[in-house]
């Protein structure tokens, strides 16, 4: 369909220089924020070094962009031989050679940057066993397509030589699962979309806390800066005001508090619904085609034999409502964060067994021998939490009076106690022949399930105390990161620990 | 180990016949490797001694409370690291079974690693600038996915981590035919 040889090396689409070199700003401006804002709070830094600032800023833009445009240069990707290779790096070189039969996905992305300078990225996935994922910034349309068309011919042309040579040997999964990829898409059907009523429930019940942080960070940010500039205007004191109009300033403060609330509350309810917008499932065999986003339409595949742990989410309000979250990690060459977990919001309990039986081959209905935390736990989340609320409590003294002191730290202390409870109780891990199932959460509820031959490594983990009183943490490993469950019974978890080894080593099965 | 702890009732394994890792003959690591964490130790507190005492004598505006505190806490930390390395270091100790690999160290957070060799990607044998001064090796063992669940264990004469390395080798080999 195109007539770009790519078995020369070929660069990004020219637009991509920009597109790079706003990323990279924005990249840096990220990271040196506080750096190169705190100094603006200063008034004598205002006064004084303004200028040089501002100019030492430029110089660095510029040297920026030389960067930016020497990296753009220096990227090139070429299909060679049977793998397809990325040179890139302007000062520490590197070559990325990923061999046609480790591509396991190619996504196709466009966000707001990119629809600005008319570019897409491309994306390859592969098994996830090394840093060998790529993601190309910027390629006009056309090319990506191309490239996409080319990569998938040579794909299938590995695949099925493949076949025919090691057709006795039971084609490995990874193969035959990209081969079912490309050739069957009849059997497609919806798992789940997303109506934006659905939605709009996600968003109400989702965790407030989150919102109430970043409004915080950001209000306390720009408050010193309004006071700072405010003061300067007008001729007010302000803390010699506030004492003089107590009853004004309580209402005040109500009403800040109040607006302050909403805030969190519409940022928190608006960031579900942007970031999950139109979410829809697709189910093509046993994998699963996500695609949400309103600002940034995002595609990402569920395959079946990446996936490495599946968490089945809910809270109160989410019950309330009949839905649940399901967050699912897949292999990945570094350690998951939950911002990279897929996300299926708003998905009723039928839908996710459909999802699970597909995903674990197994019957959703399963017997687990269930291992509880020790209540013993909720003493180590006290010694934890104990410098938060007795930092309520100092606070309070000297602020208010030494009642409100003590009664900032008692409700504190109470507060975190029932929290501790609910944590320690809802703390369990259970296991049987092929799963194992974590559960945690303290308000919310969530439960984890990991496929026992995924599991990569185990550890025990035991302090001091632990020791003494017969208590282990127990660590698993799979590819896409480390879960854990706190202070069981040592004598459980060694045979938790003893069973599951047994499992992984006995399992004829390849963790992907 | 007492039977009425967990029940899988419905395994068609009996727990107790599971050989326990427990039983598994473990080596202790090169007793050299000790020298080698003292020496960071010293290195450490040499730092944040010079530090301190550089701010104190050097920078008259410089609070004095934060320096007390900073001296408190970074002798703690000292302490701590030296109890540390002496009650641990005979804790670090590796052995290999038939299947798996093992690896245990930490007195005040004591770890026991297990690694199936099925699960072992990729296996070096490395050796920094101190560890070259004291003739000794670490091996790496790299399992799939986030670099987490990887293992390393310093402080091995090249004979060992090279027959560590090919037995591991050689296993995941076995598993591939």
């Amino acid at each position: 369909m195109s007539n770009i040889d790519f078995s020369v090396l070929q660069r990004q689409s020219f637009n991509g220089i920009f597109l790079i070199f706003f990323a990279d700003i924005a990249k840096q401006f990220k990271r040196f924020f506080y750096a190169i804002f705190a100094p603006f709070l200063s008034e004598n830094f205002r006064n004084n070094y303004q200028e040089y600032l501002i100019a030492g800023i430029i110089v660095l833009v510029i040297i920026q962009f030389v960067f930016s445009y020497l990296s753009y240069l220096k990227y090139q990707f070429q299909i060679h031989k049977s793998a397809f290779i990325v040179q890139k790096g302007v000062i520490k070189r590197s070559v990325v050679e990923i061999p046609f039969h480790r591509i396991q996905n190619i996504n196709i992305q466009q966000n707001i940057l990119q629809q600005i300078f008319g570019v897409v990225g491309f994306q390859i996935e592969t098994a996830g066993e090394s840093a060998s994922e790529i993601k190309i910034k910027a390629l006009d349309s056309a090319t990506a397509n191309a490239l996409k068309e080319a990569l998938l011919d040579e794909v299938k042309e590995v695949v099925h030589s493949d076949e025919t040579i090691s057709s006795i040997e039971d084609s490995s999964p990874q193969n035959s699962s990209l081969q079912e990829d490309l050739t069957q898409e009849k059997e497609a059907s919806t798992l789940l979309h997303l109506s934006f009523g659905r939605l709009l429930k996600v968003g109400l019940s989702s965790n407030y806390l989150k919102g109430f942080g970043l409004l915080a960070l950001f209000i306390g940010g720009i408050g010193n800066f309004v006071n700072d500039v405010l003061s300067n205007f007008i001729e007010v004191d302000f803390e010699e005001d506030l004492v003089h109009r107590v009853p004004e300033t309580l209402s005040f403060l109500a009403l800040v508090v109040f607006i302050f609330t909403m805030l969190a509350f519409l940022l928190t309810v608006s960031l579900q619904v942007i970031k999950y917008f139109n979410l829809k499932v697709i189910r093509i065999k046993d994998n699963f085609e996500v695609s949400y986003g309103l600002l940034k339409r995002i595609n990402q595949v569920i395959k079946k034999n990446k996936t490495q742990v599946v968490s089945f989410e809910y809270n109160p309000i989410l019950r309330l409502f009949g839905i649940n979250n399901v967050f699912v990690s897949q292999a990945s060459a570094s350690e998951i964060t939950e911002k990279q977990k897929i996300g299926l919001v708003g998905i009723t309990s039928l839908q996710f067994e459909e999802f699970f039986e597909a995903i674990f081959d197994l019957p959703f209905q399963q017997k687990f021998a269930k291992t509880q935390t020790s209540f013993r736990y909720m003493i180590v989340l006290f010694w934890k939490q104990i410098v938060i609320w007795v930092g309520f409590g100092i606070a309070g003294y000297f602020f208010i009076n030494p009642i409100a002191g003590f009664v900032f730290a008692f409700l504190g202390l109470i507060g975190f106690t029932f929290l501790n409870y609910k944590i320690v109780s809802k703390s369990h891990v259970g296991l049987n022949e092929h799963l194992l199932k974590i559960g945690s959460g303290s308000i919310n509820t969530k439960s984890e399930f990991v496929a026992l031959y995924k599991i990569q490594s185990v550890q025990l983990k035991r302090s001091i105390f632990q020791r003494i009183n017969g208590h282990a943490d127990l660590i698993i490993y799979t590819a896409s990161g480390s879960q854990s469950i706190p202070y069981i019974n040592y004598n459980e978890a060694v045979e938790l620990f003893n069973f599951m080894l047994y499992k992984v080593e006995s399992s004829k099965l390849g963790w992907i | 180990m007492n039977n009425k702890s967990i029940e899988f009732s419905n395994l068609s394994i009996s727990v107790d016949e599971l050989p326990d890792f427990k039983d598994a003959k473990l080596e202790p690591i090169a007793k050299k490797y000790q020298i080698l964490l003292w020496l960071n130790l010293v290195l450490l507190s040499l730092f944040f001694a010079g530090l301190i005492s550089g701010l104190y004598y050097f920078i008259e505006d410089f609070p004095r409370i934060i320096l007390k505190i900073a001296a408190i806490v970074f002798s703690l930390i000292i302490v701590f690291s030296a109890i540390e390395i002496g009650k641990g270091f005979p804790k670090r100790k590796f052995g290999i079974r038939e299947l798996d690999i093992i690896f245990q160290k930490g007195f005040f957070f004591f770890k026991e690693t297990v690694i199936p060799f099925k699960r072992i990607q990729h296996v070096e044998i490395k050796q920094g600038p101190v560890l070259r001064l004291l003739n000794l090796y670490s091996l790496k063992l790299y399992t799939a996915g986030a670099s987490t669940g990887d293992l390393v264990i310093s402080g091995l004469h090249l004979n060992v981590a090279e027959k560590l390395k090919a037995k591991v080798l050689q296993v995941t080999e076995d598993e591939d035919e």
